[in-house]
């Protein structure tokens, strides 16, 4: 049959294979899915290792070198020491609380506003040449320099952290939705034009996931500012939080305390970025190009 | 009888970054009937692609008019379906997903949906792939794809921009057989842009010729063989030279 001629070369048109009908490819698939796995396997493993590396090397430096005053640079086990009461206590886990709620607060307001925000910028031409000098002066605009401002506006209460938060990453999420929407191919939109797609089901099906490798970038740049801006968000007054903390842990000399707020910090961008690639693998398998 | 297309008199003129507009199309009038495979042919530069977006509803004219059915065209729609050169289905849907997207516009309930898609699958021979996404598969099961995704919608005219352009030879040759069972299937009319003779002799009913600079029509010539065409018989031959002189002919003009 004509057309079974496929090109060869190329092996996204080779002829799919059953594997429970053909030996070797059962046997191929087998050993395929090993190595896949094994691989995985070593990836985390050498992450574990370089975790326990990197704590084995904190904990040497005081011993190695006997200037070193370690209560100004205490290692891994008096950090841990100062941290299983705070454990106990549920303080710590009450700090976690209030920062994550805040981060995960404002970067949510800043995903919606960016997302539209992005949207009618660059499809509406009128809104966009409107809004230009303003947001992009806006946008130049350092968050942690409304910090005082947003304090003598709302005090010290919730509203003005989320706040913060939500305006330092609205921007990367925004200019990138707004690069990517106006810069969707024009195959694609002729596409869905010619088959007949009304405006709805065009932004939904085609301009939005045309899009979202751009719109994803953002995000990812968003979900690593919501985290600086809630540190100088707490830093300027709050009464619990993990920044807070920390500024505790300094007004008492207790440095191991400062410590774990660092440790804690670090812990949440590599998980938040981690959940990130996960949820992008799960949600779009077509889009590859994430690690 | 009306014909199913009618362009009057158009002329295209495209903004550029100097002082004088480039006028893609001059005085072009061309008429095809309903169930009629027509290629557009002529070099790079002829206004062929300006024709087919023209008819496609991606442009207006900017004089004459463009009527399909009667009607002016003023927008693009889907009894005009259009197939372009590559890259054209969404990497984002499968396959299966892609060749929906026109029913989905139209509202179809998801069971039918997928019904009729998989038979327009199963029809470019593509059934085993339904499930996979564009960048899983070679160019030429792409355009198979692509051609499934405008004919579920069943249009009346198919428009198709050098769809075959970017696969290889042997690719290419079966498409092309498959293009025309296609055709010959659903009595679909077919306006197909090339710049290969070979193609056009192969598929086309007609060969219309263009020249450039601005692009004007050269020649209109009915290709009277039946199908399937032999490439190496003499009947072949002679159509070939016939359109190699009309395009010389038309370039030639515009050299003089």
């Amino acid at each position: 049959m004509s057309t079974l001629i496929l090109d060869r070369d190329d092996p996204a048109a080779a002829t799919p294979a059953a594997p429970g009908a053909n030996p070797v490819a059962a046997r191929f698939q087998r050993e395929h899915l090993r190595r896949e796995r094994a691989r995985r396997h070593r990836r985390l493993w050498l992450n574990v290792a370089g975790i326990v590396l990197f704590l084995a090397a904190w904990e040497a430096i005081p011993h190695l070198l006997p200037w070193m005053n370690p209560a100004l640079f205490p290692p891994p086990s008096r950090v841990l020491q100062a941290a299983l009461p705070l454990i106990a206590s549920g303080e710590l886990a009450h700090h976690i609380g209030a920062s994550l709620a805040r981060a995960a607060g404002g970067f949510s307001i800043a995903l919606v506003l960016g997302i539209t925000a992005g949207f009618l910028t660059a499809r509406i031409e009128t809104l966009h040449h409107l809004s230009e000098p303003v947001l992009h002066g806006f946008r130049s605009v350092p968050s942690l320099a409304v910090v005082p401002l947003a304090v003598l506006w709302f005090g010290i209460g919730e509203l003005p952290k989320v706040a913060l938060i939500a305006w330092g990453a609205f921007f990367p999420i925004w200019i990138t939705t707004f690069i990517g929407i106006r810069d969707t191919h024009i195959v694609y939109l002729r596409s869905a034009a010619a088959l007949g797609a009304g405006r709805v089901r065009t932004l939904f099906l085609v301009i939005l996931p045309a899009a979202l490798p751009f719109i994803l970038a953002g995000v990812r740049q968003a979900i690593a500012v919501s985290l600086i801006v809630l540190v100088a968000a707490e830093l300027s007054g709050s009464t619990h939080g993990i920044a807070y903390m920390m500024s505790l842990g300094h007004q008492l000399f207790q440095v191991e305390i400062m410590f774990i707020g660092l440790v804690l910090l670090g812990a949440f961008g590599f998980i938040a970025d981690r959940l990130f690639v996960w949820a992008v693998k799960r949600l779009f398998p077509w889009y590859q190009s994430v690690s | 009888m009306a014909a199913l297309i009618e362009f009057d008199r158009v002329s295209q003129f495209f903004a550029t970054r100097g002082d004088a507009p480039a006028q893609a199309l001059h005085d072009v009038s061309l008429q095809v009937q309903a169930g009629e495979f027509v290629c557009l042919i002529g070099p790079s530069g002829c206004g062929k692609t300006t024709l087919l977006h023209l008819l496609a509803g991606f442009l207006q004219p900017t004089e004459g008019t463009v009527a399909f059915h009667g009607a002016a065209v003023t927008r693009p729609g889907p009894e005009r379906g259009v197939v372009f050169q590559e890259y054209a289905l969404f990497p984002w849907m499968t396959a299966r997903q892609n060749v929906e997207f026109g029913l989905r516009a139209q509202s179809v309930p998801a069971g039918e949906r997928r019904e009729r898609a998989l038979a327009a699958l199963r029809r470019v021979g593509l059934a085993h792939a339904a499930e996979r996404y564009p960048h899983e598969l070679s160019g030429g099961m792409r355009q198979r794809i692509a051609v499934a995704r405008s004919l579920v919608v069943e249009p009346k005219v198919l428009l198709m921009d050098e769809p075959f352009a970017a696969v290889d030879a042997m690719t290419r040759a079966t498409l092309q057989q498959d293009l025309l069972r296609l055709w010959q299937e659903t009595g679909v009319s077919v306006l197909f842009v090339t710049h290969n003779i070979d193609e056009a002799i192969f598929l086309a009913q007609r060969a219309v010729v263009m020249a450039p600079h601005p692009g004007t029509l050269a020649a209109d010539i009915a290709i009277d063989l039946p199908y399937p065409r032999q490439r190496g018989s003499l009947e072949f031959a002679r159509y070939y030279n016939q359109i190699e002189a009309a395009l010389a002919a038309g370039t030639h003009r515009h050299a003089a």
